[in-house]
C-alpha cells in the first residue's frame, strides 16, 4: 500500500489483481494460480490467493492446505465471519489463501448482493498481488471477476477445444466490459444487440466499434481506448510440441488481426510429468520440484508479470 | 482497425512498405499458414468466411506486390514515393523527391491520354479542370477526356468544355488524394487505358474510380485531347482535329460539368463529345452557350451510352459543330443509349449537311452521348445545317444545344436566333429543361422531350416552362421506347407548356420547339404552331429539328428526314389536339391532349396543318421505326414524320398506362367455395391459404404464429400440436388471416383433433 501524505488515510487496495481464467475446465487454472502465487511470494511480494471457483474450489488442494475453520460462504452469507477469519496461511511465506473448501453446496449460486460484498472485500485487501482462481465457463460470476483484474490471464491448452473456449471467454469478457461502460458511452443498444447474437453470427468487436463510431465518433474513440487498455494475457499450458509452444503467439496474432485488440503472451508451460505428480501429492510444483520444466516456466511467467508491473512498492506486510 | 478491404496490401501482409520481395514472400507464407482453414489459431475465432476473405486478400497482395511493375503502380496509387527512393530514404540516403517520381509516372499510364493531350492541348483551362469535383465513372478516361477537351477548347465552347473537363477531371482531383481504397485504386489503374465504353453507371463505382484518377489536373491538362479509352481512335482524331473546336466543346463540357458536380458519364462523354465538337467547329461560341445548357443536362443524364457516344463524336472533327450540338443535346437530355444514337444520327445528319460524313459521325456520336439532348440538338443542328452551310451548321449546332439548353445563348445567326427565341427565358427554362431532362432521363423519349421542352420553355417568356417542361418530359417519358421522343416531346412540351400558360404562349412554345431550328420569330403567335406545317421552310426546319430529336434514337444520317419528321410531328400534334377534347394531363394523351389546348387556340391554320400531317400520322410507328433507315425524305414530309412520331409516342404511352391499370385491377384471388358443413381439417386450411395466394411464411409473419405450428396444423399432426387452449387461439388467428369464420374453423378443427387423439 503506497503511503499517502501524512494525515491522510488511504484506502488499502491490492496493488495488482490477477485473475486466472480460461473458459474450459481442467486446463490447469488452479495449478497455475497456486504456483504463480508461490513464485510471486518467493520474489518478495505479498500475495493473497482467492478461490472464486465457487462451486468447484480446488486451490486449497493444489497448495496442500487443510480444512479452514471458516470458508468464503461463511463470510458471505452468515456474516458471521470477518474476512480475516477466512484467510488461511499456506505454509509459504507471504502467501495467504481464501479457500472454498467444504463450502456450502450451493455456494456457486451467489446472490448479487453477496457478489458485491465479495468484490468489495477483495478490493480492500492490502496484498501486493491478489490472485483470483476463476472457475470454468463464462457466467457472470466468473467473467465479472475477470473484468476487474489488472492482469486477466487466460490459460489455454494447445487444443482446439481449449482455444475455442478461450476465444469465447475473451469475447464474453470484452462484451461484459462493454456492458459495464455502456451507460457511460450510451451504447446500450449496440452492446445488447451484440451480446444476444449467436457467437458465430456475432460480428466482431470491430463491428460494434464501427457501429459506435457511426453513432458518435468521439465516444467510439474513448471506447476504443478503454477496450485496448483491457489486454488479456495468455498462458499456454501443457505444450507438447514445438508448434504448441507457438500457439500462444498465433492466437494473439489472429486476435489482433481480426479484432484489432492486443493480447500478451506471458509464456508457454511445457507438458511436465512433474506437474501432475505434484498435484497428486497436493503440493505446489514450485516447492516440490523447483527445477522442473513446469516450475521454470511458471517462474518465467512470474518474472514477466513483475516486469510488466514495474518495481514493486514496499507495502506493509 | 480497418476492415481488410480498406487495409493496404502492406498492412495485410504485415510488412513495411519498403520490404523486399523475399520478406514479402516470407510474410505471406507465414500468414497463409497461420490463417489456413485448419489452423488452430483461428478455430472458432470468427466466421470462416472472414478468414477466407483474409486469405483471398493476402493472395491478392502477394500477387500484386511480387510483380515489380504492379507494385510500383500500387505504390503510386497509394501515394508512396518510388520504392528506390523510399529505400534510399530509409537507408538514410538523400532526400527523396518523392513528388517527382509519382508525378512523372502518373501521366504515363494513359498513352492515349498523353496523345490526346498533345493533340488537344489547346488552351488549358486549368482552373476549370480542377474546379469541378465531378467524379466520372471512368475516372481516368474521363479525366483525360476532360483535360483534352479543355485543352482543345478554343472558342466559346471553352467554358463548357472546361466544365465538362473539370467535371471529369474532378475525378482526377480526388485521385490526387493518396488515400487508398487501395484495391479500388489499383484496379482502377488498370482501366486507365480502357475505352470509356467501360463506364460504370453507379455513383459508388464512380466515386471509387474517381479516386483512382490520380492524374492531377495539371498533368491532365496537356492531355486535353480526346477522351481516353476505347474511342482512342476517335479521341486521337478528335484531338488531332481542331484543338480549338475541341476546346470549345470541352469548355462547354466543363461548364456543364461545373454545373453538375456529380460524376456523370454522360457529362463525360458529352464533354468528350463536346470537346470533339468544339474542336470541330471553330465557331464554338455557340457551343459555349450550349455548354451551359448542356451542363444541367449533363448532370441530368449520365449514361455510359452518352460516353460512348461522345467518343465517337469526338472522333469526327469536322462534325465539330455537330458534336457541339450533340454535346449540348447530350448534356441536356438524359442520356440514353437510344437517345445518343439518335443524337448521333442527328448530329451526323447535321454534320453531313455541314460537311462530309465525318462531322456527321461526330455529331452522331455526340448525339448518342447526349442522347436526349442530342436529339433536339441534332434536329436543330440539322435544321440549321440544312438551312445554312458550314457557318450555319455551327450555329445550328449551337442553336441545337441552345434549344436543349435554355441557358444556351447562342449568338449565332438564324439558328442562334431560333435558339434565342427559345431562350428568351433561357434562365427559367434551364431548370425546366434540367428537370425535364432528369425526368425524361430514364427513357429515350424523354430525352428529346426535355430538349424540346426547354426549347418551348425558352420560347415562353412566361416562367411556366419549368413545370410544363417537366410535365412534358414526364409525358414523354411513358413513351420511352419511341425513338420519336424528340418529336413527341416537342409536341408534348408544347402541349404541357401550353396548357398552363396562355394558349398563345403554349402555341408559341410548341411551334417554337419546332421552330427551334428555324429562327422562328419569338412572337408567340399562334401561327407558330400552325405555322410549323404551313410554313414550309420554318416548319421544315422546326420539324426537322423536332424530328431530329425524335429520330435521334435512330441514327438518321439525313438531316432532312429529321427535319421533316419534326415538322410533321409538330403539326401533327396540333391537329391531333384539335379533334380530341382538352386532355387532362394524362400521359396517355400526351400529344393529342396537350395539343388540344394548343390546337384550340391556334387558328384554323393548324387545322390546315393537321390534315397535312394526318396522313403522315398514319404511319407514325413505322416512321419512327424507320427513322434510322429513313433517308432522303423530302423536307415536306417533316410534318408527317413529326405526327407519326407523336402518335407513336402517344400510343406507347397509352399502352403503358392501360397495362398498369389492368394490373391493378386484378381481383383478389377467391377462395374455393366451402360447403357449410365442411370439416375444417389441415388440408382444407391449406387449400384456402393457397387459394388466397399466401405462403406459409407470410401467414406466419402476419399472425405471429410460429411456422412450425402452422405446418403441423396444416398437416394434421395433432399429436404435435399444443394444448387445446393454445390451439384454439392459433386456429382463430389463422382463420381470420385466411378470411374464414374463426369460431367455425376452430370448433371444427378442435373436434377433429380431439377425436383423432381420443382414438389413440
Amino acid at each position: 500500500m503506497a503511503p499517502g501524505p501524512p494525515g491522510l488515510s488511504r484506502r488499502p487496495r491490492p496493488r495488482r489483481i490477477i485473475a486466472v481464467g480460461g473458459g474450459k475446465g481442467g486446463i490447469g487454472k488452479s495449478m497455475v494460480s497456486a504456483n504463480l502465487g508461490v513464485a510471486l511470494a518467493q520474489s518478495g511480494a505479498n500475495v493473497l490467493l482467492v478461490d472464486v471457483d465457487l462451486g468447484g474450489a480446488n486451490l486449497h488442494t493444489c497448495l496442500g492446505v487443510g480444512q479452514p475453520s471458516a470458508t468464503l460462504t461463511d463470510f458471505l452469507r452468515r456474516n458471521r465471519a470477518q474476512i480475516e477469519e477466512v484467510i488461511v496461511p499456506t505454509g509459504v511465506p507471504r502467501l495467504s489463501l481464501i479457500a472454498g473448501a467444504q463450502d456450502a453446496l450451493d455456494a456457486a449460486n451467489l446472490k448479487y448482493a453477496q457478489k458485491q460484498k465479495l468484490l468489495r472485500t477483495l478490493m480492500s485487501s492490502s496484498a501486493d498481488y491478489l490472485i483470483l482462481d476463476l472457475g470454468a465457463g463464462t457466467s457472470f460470476n466468473t467473467i465479472d471477476f475477470f473484468v476487474l483484474a489488472d492482469h486477466g490471464v487466460l490459460v489455454m491448452l494447445p487444443e482446439p477445444t481449449s482455444v475455442e473456449n478461450a476465444y469465447r471467454f475473451a469475447k464474453a469478457a470484452f462484451f461484459r466490459k462493454l456492458q459495464q461502460v455502456e451507460s457511460q458511452y450510451g451504447i446500450e443498444d449496440l452492446v445488447e444487440d451484440a451480446l444476444t447474437t449467436r457467437e458465430g453470427a456475432l460480428r466482431t468487436l470491430h463491428d460494434v466499434m464501427a457501429q459506435a463510431r457511426r453513432k458518435d465518433p468521439a465516444i467510439a474513440e474513448r471506447l476504443e481506448r478503454e477496450l485496448s487498455a483491457f489486454r488479456i494475457r495468455l498462458i499456454v499450458n501443457q505444450a507438447r510440441t514445438d508448434a504448441d509452444l507457438s500457439v500462444g503467439t498465433s492466437v494473439a496474432a489472429a486476435w489482433k488481426k481480426f479484432f484489432g485488440i492486443e493480447m500478451d503472451v506471458l509464456g508457454a508451460i511445457r507438458y511436465d510429468d512433474e506437474a501432475w505428480r505434484a498435484v497428486r501429492k497436493r503440493k505446489p510444483v514450485l516447492i516440490e520440484r523447483p527445477d522442473s520444466a513446469a516450475a521454470t516456466a511458471i517462474q518465467g511467467i512470474a518474472l514477466r508479470i513483475l516486469a510488466l508491473d514495474g518495481p514493486p512498492q514496499r507495502s506493509a506486510p | 482497425m480497418k476492415p481488410f478491404e480498406q487495409q493496404t496490401y502492406y498492412e495485410i501482409l504485415e510488412v513495411p512498405v519498403t520490404a523486399p520481395l523475399e520478406e514479402i514472400r516470407a510474410a505471406y507464407d507465414r500468414l497463409v499458414e497461420l490463417y489456413s482453414p485448419d489452423s488452430i489459431a483461428v478455430y472458432a475465432l470468427v466466421d470462416e468466411g472472414e478468414v477466407e476473405g483474409l486469405r483471398a486478400r493476402m493472395a491478392e497482395a502477394l500477387e500484386i506486390l511480387s510483380d515489380e511493375d504492379l507494385r510500383a503502380e500500387y505504390d503510386r496509387d497509394l501515394g508512396l514515393p518510388a520504392r528506390r527512393l523510399m529505400e534510399a530514404v530509409s537507408a538514410g540516403g538523400a532526400v527523396a523527391h518523392s513528388d517527382d517520381a509519382p508525378e512523372e509516372t502518373r501521366p504515363e499510364p494513359g498513352p492515349e491520354r498523353v496523345g490526346v493531350a498533345a493533340s488537344g492541348a489547346g488552351d488549358q483551362t486549368g482552373s476549370p479542370v480542377t474546379q469541378i469535383p465531378e467524379t466520372g465513372t471512368n475516372g481516368r478516361t474521363e479525366a483525360v477526356r476532360e483535360v483534352s477537351v479543355q485543352g482543345s477548347e478554343g472558342a466559346s465552347g471553352e467554358r463548357e468544355s472546361d466544365e465538362k473537363g473539370a467535371a471529369k477531371v474532378s475525378q482526377a482531383t480526388p485521385a490526387a488524394v493518396t488515400v487508398p481504397s487501395g484495391q479500388a485504386d489499383f484496379r482502377a489503374s488498370f482501366f486507365r487505358g480502357f475505352s470509356f465504353a467501360y463506364v460504370s453507371s453507379s455513383l459508388q463505382d464512380t466515386q471509387s474510380l474517381g479516386s483512382v484518377v490520380d492524374v492531377p489536373a495539371s498533368a491532365m491538362q496537356p492531355a486535353a485531347a480526346a477522351p481516353v479509352g476505347g474511342s482512342t481512335a476517335a479521341g486521337a482524331s478528335v484531338s488531332s482535329e481542331a484543338v480549338a473546336p475541341a476546346g470549345a466543346t470541352g469548355s462547354e463540357t466543363a461548364a456543364a460539368g461545373s454545373v453538375e458536380a456529380t460524376p456523370r458519364e454522360a457529362a463525360q462523354s458529352q464533354g468528350a463529345v463536346a470537346g470533339a465538337s468544339a474542336a470541330m467547329s471553330a465557331a464554338a461560341a455557340q457551343a459555349a452557350s450550349a455548354p451551359q445548357a448542356i451542363s444541367p443536362v449533363v448532370t441530368a443524364s449520365a449514361t455510359p451510352a452518352a460516353t460512348a457516344g461522345a467518343v465517337p463524336g469526338a472522333t469526327s472533327p469536322s462534325a465539330a459543330s455537330a458534336s457541339e450540338a450533340i454535346a449540348a443535346s447530350g448534356a441536356v437530355s438524359a442520356s440514353t443509349p437510344q437517345a445518343s444514337s439518335a443524337a448521333v444520327a442527328a448530329s451526323s445528319a447535321g454534320a453531313s449537311s455541314a460537311s462530309p460524313a465525318q462531322p456527321a459521325l461526330t455529331i452522331a456520336s455526340a448525339s448518342e452521348v447526349a442522347q436526349p439532348v442530342a436529339a433536339p440538338a441534332s434536329p436543330v443542328a440539322s435544321a440549321s445545317a440544312v438551312a445554312q452551310p458550314v457557318a450555319a451548321l455551327a450555329s445550328a449546332v449551337a442553336s441545337a444545344s441552345e434549344v436543349t439548353q435554355p441557358v444556351a445563348a447562342l449568338p449565332m445567326p438564324a439558328v442562334a436566333s431560333a435558339s434565342e427565341v427559345a431562350q428568351p427565358v433561357a434562365a427559367l427554362p434551364m431548370p425546366a429543361v434540367a428537370s425535364a431532362s432528369e425526368v425524361a432521363q430514364p427513357v429515350v423519349a424523354p430525352a428529346p422531350a426535355p430538349t424540346i421542352a426547354s426549347a418551348s420553355g425558352g420560347a415562353q417568356p412566361v416562367a411556366s416552362p419549368p413545370s410544363p417542361v417537366a410535365s412534358a418530359s414526364e409525358v414523354a417519358r411513358p413513351v420511352a421506347a419511341l425513338p420519336m421522343p424528340v418529336v413527341a416531346s416537342a409536341s408534348e412540351v408544347a402541349q404541357p407548356v401550353a396548357a398552363p400558360p396562355s394558349p398563345m404562349s403554349a402555341v408559341a412554345a410548341a411551334p417554337d420547339a419546332a421552330h427551334v431550328a428555324s429562327s422562328a420569330s419569338p412572337m408567340p403567335a399562334v401561327a407558330a404552331a400552325p405555322d410549323a406545317a404551313p410554313v414550309a421552310a420554318p416548319a421544315a426546319v422546326a420539324s426537322a429539328a423536332a424530328h431530329e430529336a425524335a429520330p435521334a434514337a435512330a441514327v438518321v444520317p439525313d438531316t432532312t428526314p429529321v427535319a421533316a419528321p419534326a415538322a410533321a410531328v409538330v403539326p401533327d400534334t396540333t391537329p391531333a389536339a384539335v379533334p380530341t377534347p382538352k386532355p387532362p394531363a394524362g400521359a396517355t394523351q400526351p400529344l393529342p391532349g396537350t395539343e388540344a389546348p394548343i390546337a384550340a387556340t391556334p387558328a384554323p391554320e393548324s387545322a390546315a396543318v393537321v390534315p397535312v400531317p394526318s396522313p403522315a400520322a398514319t404511319e407514325p410507328s413505322s416512321e419512327v421505326a424507320r427513322a434510322s433507315t429513313r433517308a432522303g425524305r423530302p423536307l415536306g414530309d417533316a410534318p408527317q414524320i413529326a405526327q407519326d412520331a407523336a402518335i407513336a409516342t402517344a400510343e406507347a404511352a397509352l399502352a403503358q398506362v392501360s397495362q398498369a391499370a389492368s394490373r391493378t385491377r386484378e381481383p383478389r384471388p377467391r377462395i374455393p367455395d366451402i360447403p357449410p358443413d365442411a370439416e375444417f381439417n389441415g388440408e382444407l386450411l391449406r387449400q384456402v391459404r393457397e387459394a388466397r395466394g399466401m405462403t406459409l411464411q407470410q401467414v406466419a409473419d402476419r399472425t405471429r404464429i410460429s411456422r412450425t405450428h402452422l405446418e403441423n396444423v396444416e398437416a394434421d399432426r395433432y399429436n404435435l400440436l399444443p394444448a387445446a387452449v393454445y390451439l384454439r387461439g392459433i386456429l382463430m388467428n389463422l382463420s381470420r388471416e385466411l378470411g374464414l369464420d374463426p369460431l367455425r374453423v376452430s370448433k371444427s378443427y378442435l373436434a377433429l383433433a380431439s377425436e383423432k387423439s381420443g382414438r389413440k
